[in-house]
């Protein structure tokens, strides 16, 4: 049995569609769900979590309906993407509340939080104040929350924005590593690299459509001639683009910004991986990586166009 | 029991998020505006020979403002919060994606925030009642009592105490409602409130036996002797509204229990999102 079905799924807010007609299966293991801002992602998680229902067809996680059913939304973790917390609560505070919902009792609600909170690599920072926290601190404190009550699904929205490489780094390694202690994960990005090194299972969503579904290598083939620009937001900007200029993998380089490079290249893993260790070796402050939005937009309408052909 | 330990997490941390809160501490001093006036009041009163003053100004206060104005005041600014402010600051997520179906979400934040309410009312009712008593003299006043020799301030406060609680769960239960119906739910409680409870709730039509003011205001008369008269209408229409003995504590309990059952029903069927949401 798939873990996830989704027959003839639509879901429309008023006259914006969401998604539209979707039937999939999501399998154990790992599955990236990529697509642009805007594709269908956060709708299909919410659909998957018991947020949302479906305008038209229907989703069935672990067999059942999950909308408004606790047998089978306490075997999911959920990891929301943006911001929603309780500013004034501290990392523990918060990630034992949330033990707490999901019927753990005192002490191994305390212990559980403890456990998630240390995997996560929070345990320095727990016991502030969530308010204070970085962009980065916030993603993890959430994956801790989704991790606390040992789900059977992972559903986790966006979980590298905002995280450094070091983090992203680490989160991938946690990420594996639960998918092969039986944890089925279900995580969205809107960067193929990140959700290539974790899985090789994916589903591109654009326009609240399937744009391609399967085998990672598979649609990377098919994508392997277009450029992907990658965008760099760091302090010694003019010495990355120098480093970068001289690459043979990198086609192209440019400072829109004083604190930011966009380089163009048709090999984004190899790239991504230079610029990891040059930025590590040259102590650079790293502020954000990421594919521009405009490359990545590029890629889903060259999929799409590809899909309506 | 897995239910019952998620329950109790969000009942006590719903009762946590009200302390923390701000707003919790600035209705609390409003909530004591009252007792600061009667304080004003007694302070500058002239002597006086008879404890009608005192009787006028208890029940005023805790009639007219605390009852009719502060209590529903209070209940309007947590209820239509009680889900809404979860929602939109997106927080919800976290609630209802855990152990605890969607109806009892919304029952344990109700339980937990009109306990809380009521202790809070309740203190400053009490407030209201040292601020005035202590400003009587008794054994001054002792040859003068006439019609307020059987005054019992002190059972007067308990049945206040009482109707308190119980305008608590009617107002909340109303006000997490229309929290539920609108993304504006200020705006429609204003409009309840003003033309429902406070117009047709002291007209003397029939429909006024479906407001909370109206039951709530029969429970103090009823419990309370010689409170009729506070209301200085004419003979035939107090002997209508306000029958001898009278109750509107099923009635009150009728309203409640109807605007919470629609209240699990509207959260169990209706998406949760924020007024202002970007769609992914």
């Amino acid at each position: 049995m798939a873990v996830i079905e989704l027959t003839q799924l639509s879901k429309w807010y008023g006259e914006v569609i969401g998604l539209n007609n979707v039937t999939a299966e999501i399998e154990h293991g790992i599955t990236g769900l990529l697509g642009p801002n805007g594709a269908g992602k956060s709708t299909l998680m919410g659909l998957a979590t018991g947020q949302l229902r479906p305008s038209k067809g229907g989703i069935r996680v672990f067999g059942e309906s999950p909308w408004d059913n606790p047998s089978v939304i306490s075997r999911i973790g959920y990891c929301p993407e943006g911001d929603p917390f309780w500013q004034k609560l501290t990392g523990f505070q918060f990630v034992v509340f949330l033990a707490r919902m999901s019927g753990l009792q005192g002490a191994s609600a305390r212990r559980a939080a403890i456990d998630a909170i240390e995997r996560t690599g929070m345990s320095a920072n727990a016991g502030r104040a969530i308010r204070g926290y970085s962009k980065g601190m916030r993603q993890r404190i959430k994956i801790a929350q989704a991790l606390v009550h040992s789900p059977e699904l992972l559903i986790l929205d966006e979980p590298f924005t905002g995280a450094d490489p070091i983090a992203r780094h680490e989160l991938t390694n946690l990420f594996r590593e639960l998918a092969a202690q039986g944890v089925h994960i279900l995580v969205s990005s809107h960067v193929l690299h990140e959700v290539e090194a974790m899985t090789r299972e994916m589903l591109m969503i654009d326009h609240g459509r399937i744009v391609a579904q399967g085998d990672v290598q598979a649609v990377r083939k098919s994508l392997l001639d277009r450029p992907h620009v990658i965008r760099v937001r760091v302090d010694q900007s003019r010495k990355l683009a120098s480093q970068l200029v001289g690459w043979e993998l990198v086609s192209g380089v440019s400072i829109p910004q004083p604190d930011t490079v966009l380089f163009e290249t048709k090999s984004p893993e190899a790239a991504y991986e230079r610029l990891n260790s040059t930025i590590l070796s040259d102590g650079m402050n790293v502020q954000e990586i990421a594919a521009a939005d405009e490359s990545l937009e590029a890629v889903f309408g060259y999929l799409t166009h590809r899909e309506s052909k | 029991m897995m239910t019952i330990r998620a329950m109790t997490a969000l009942f006590f941390f719903t009762i946590s998020q009200m302390l923390r809160d701000a707003k919790f501490w600035v209705m609390g001093i409003v909530l004591l505006l009252p007792s600061v006036l009667a304080l004003v009041i007694e302070h500058f009163a002239p002597p006086r020979h008879s404890l009608e003053p005192a009787w006028d100004l208890y029940h005023g206060l805790l009639q007219y403002m605390f009852l009719m104005g502060l209590v529903p005041l209070t209940c309007m600014l947590y209820g239509t919060g009680l889900i809404g402010a979860e929602t939109e600051s997106r927080t919800i997520g976290y609630l209802i994606t855990r152990r605890l179906r969607r109806s009892t979400v919304i029952l344990t934040r109700f339980v937990a925030t009109a306990l809380v309410l009521t202790l809070l009312c309740d203190v400053a009712a009490t407030a209201i009642h040292i601020s005035i008593m202590s400003g009587v003299n008794w054994q001054a006043l002792a040859a003068h009592l006439g019609q307020f020799a059987a005054w019992s301030p002190m059972h007067d406060l308990t049945v206040y105490w009482c109707v308190i609680a119980l305008g608590v769960l009617g107002f909340l239960a109303i006000f997490s409602l229309i929290g539920l119906l609108t993304a504006k739910p200020l705006a429609l409680s204003v409009i309840y409130m003003v033309v429902f409870e406070l117009i047709i709730g002291n007209v003397p039509a029939g429909a006024r036996v479906y407001t909370l003011m109206h039951q709530l205001r029969v429970t103090a008369v009823g419990a309370i002797p010689g409170l009729k008269v506070l209301f200085a209408l004419p003979p035939e229409l107090t002997a209508r509204l306000f029958s001898a003995n009278g109750s509107g504590i099923t009635q009150v309990l009728i309203i409640s229990a109807v605007a919470l059952t629609l209240a699990c029903v509207l959260i169990t069927v209706r998406e949760l999102t924020p007024s202002k949401v970007a769609r992914d």
